[in-house]
Parts: structure tokens; C-alpha cells; sequence
């Protein structure tokens, strides 16, 4: 693997990493969302 | 001073903690994209060739905010943690749990990132040194917590569990920082600040601390929502949930 490869791959990882976290953290969200609603109109 | 720590102390209440991390993220969000396309910008295509490793030095500008970052994260849970063990209060509970899946996602982007850059400057992709060696016990350490949290049903106990051995695990923080200067390592010294730290020109240290920056926003920004969150499922009979979240389920 090339040097300039090797740091491309580097930055798209770190980006990777950041996109997997962001969309764990709004499936939690969604989630909590719905069970609230649900919840919220059923009382 | 009062009247901080006033502002402090009432962060521990949920529904201002609520309120109070809505408006923080709608805030950091915007500012850690555009810091991060900065950095990355300069990183990329405007910083020189470093003299001695050439182009993959530039890893660096990824590897060592991930490094800091997941250092930072354990000792802001800890904090936390301790709050938690001294005061009880969901908002530190909540923290605690919502630290942990961040932090694991940056010791892992500094093991690869730190992997990917070993192998063109050291020839090999891991050792068992000392640095790499207590990073991936950190990383073990924050599954292990992660583990923990979601295996119990009952949160009030998990939470002073929880608490107690992020506490324990912070032993580790002090080994990974000083293990370049405790052992003969692989792995260089400290890249800023500490004395005999390596010297580095001034756009590489500014493009260094605009990516350290965006992360460190882009990880608290990742943290308060999944926090926010957390505590709203957690608060849900309160009175203030129903009110409060009703604007953000409409």
C-alpha cells in the first residue's frame, strides 16, 4: 500500500468509525422515540 | 465563582440537563463538521511532507486525536462514575453509560489508525509494546463495561456497579500515557506538551489541534444525544419527560 493510501484509508476509517457511532446513537433515539410515544398514548 | 458552580449543580437536575444538551448539540454539530472539514482539508492537502516519514506522517492527524480522545473519554466517565457513586443522580448515570460506546469506537480508531501507520514506519502492523499493549487494554476495559451495563435489568444496581469499576479501570489511563517514558518502547514520545516532546512546526501543530478539536466536539455531541436520550427512557413517568420530550416526538 502506497504512503498516500495508506493515510486516505486512515481518514475514511475515522469517518467510518463517526458514522457507525452517529447511527447507534439514533437508533437509540428512534427507539426511545417510539417506546415513548407508544407509552405516552396509551395513558 | 457561586454562581458557576450553581449553573453546574443544576445540570444534575434532568429536565434542565434535558433542556441544556438540546441547545449544546445544536450548537456543537455544525461546529465539529466544520472544524473536521478543516482539519481534514489541511491534513490532506495543505500541511508539508514531514522530512522523515514523507506522506504517511499524515496518519497522525487522525491516530493521535483518536488516542487522546479515548483517554479523555475514560476519564470524563470516571468522573462521572464518581458522581455517580457519591450523589446517585441519573444525569451521572446516564453520562457514565453514554461515554463508554464513544470511547470504545476511538480506541479502536487508534489501534487501526496506529496499526496502518506501524506497519510503513516500524515494518510491522502490532507489537506487544507497551503503548499499543495498554491501548488495547483499554479497549477491553470499555467493553467489558459496555458488556456490563446491558447485562442486568436492574439499572440502580448497575449503576453503582458500573461506577465502581470504571473507577478501578483508571489505573490504566496513567499506564498508557506514561508507558513511552516508564518502558523502552517502539512507540515514540508524547507528540505535544510534555518535555522532549517531538518539536513540530506551526501549521502541522494547528491543523494537529483543529482535528483534535472537531473530534473531541464531534465525540461530546455523539455523547449528549445518546445521554439525552437515555435519560428520557430512564424519566419517563416524571412529569417534565412527558413535557419536555413531547416537542421532540411531535
Amino acid at each position: 500500500m502506497s504512503a498516500m493510501t495508506t493515510v486516505w484509508v486512515c481518514f475514511f476509517i475515522t469517518l467510518a468509525v463517526l458514522a457507525v457511532d452517529a447511527a447507534s446513537v439514533l437508533r437509540r433515539k428512534r427507539k426511545t422515540m417510539e417506546k415513548l410515544r407508544t407509552l405516552w398514548s396509551e395513558s | 465563582m457561586s454562581s458557576l458552580l450553581q449553573n453546574c449543580l443544576r445540570l444534575a437536575s434532568p429536565p434542565v440537563f434535558f433542556a441544556f444538551s438540546g441547545k449544546l448539540v445544536r450548537m456543537l454539530t455544525p461546529l465539529a463538521a466544520l472544524l473536521l472539514l478543516a482539519g481534514t482539508a489541511a491534513a490532506l492537502f495543505i500541511v508539508p511532507t514531514d522530512v522523515q516519514q514523507g506522506e504517511v506522517y499524515r496518519v497522525l492527524y487522525v491516530h493521535v486525536p483518536a488516542a487522546w480522545m479515548s483517554m479523555l473519554i475514560y476519564v470524563v466517565a470516571a468522573g462521572y462514575a464518581l458522581l455517580h457513586w457519591l450523589f446517585r443522580t441519573s444525569v451521572s448515570a446516564v453520562m457514565l453509560r453514554a461515554l463508554l460506546p464513544t470511547g470504545a469506537w476511538m480506541t479502536v480508531l487508534a489501534l487501526v489508525t496506529g496499526s496502518l501507520w506501524g506497519k510503513p514506519t516500524w515494518g510491522t502492523y502490532w507489537v506487544w509494546d507497551a503503548r499499543l499493549t495498554t491501548e488495547l487494554l483499554l479497549l477491553f476495559i470499555y467493553l467489558g463495561l459496555i458488556a456490563l451495563a446491558s447485562l442486568v435489568e436492574d439499572e440502580s444496581k448497575t449503576d453503582r456497579v458500573l461506577s465502581l469499576f470504571t473507577l478501578v479501570g483508571l489505573v490504566n489511563i496513567p499506564l498508557i500515557y506514561f508507558s513511552v517514558v516508564f518502558w523502552n518502547t517502539l512507540h515514540q514520545g508524547a507528540s505535544l506538551g510534555a518535555p522532549g516532546a517531538a518539536r513540530m512546526a506551526g501549521e502541522m501543530k494547528i491543523t494537529l489541534l483543529l482535528c483534535t478539536f472537531g473530534l473531541w466536539i464531534a465525540c461530546a455531541a455523539l455523547v449528549l444525544v445518546r445521554a439525552r436520550w437515555l435519560l428520557a427512557e430512564r424519566e419517563q413517568e416524571a412529569a417534565w419527560a412527558k413535557k419536555d420530550c413531547i416537542k421532540e416526538l411531535a
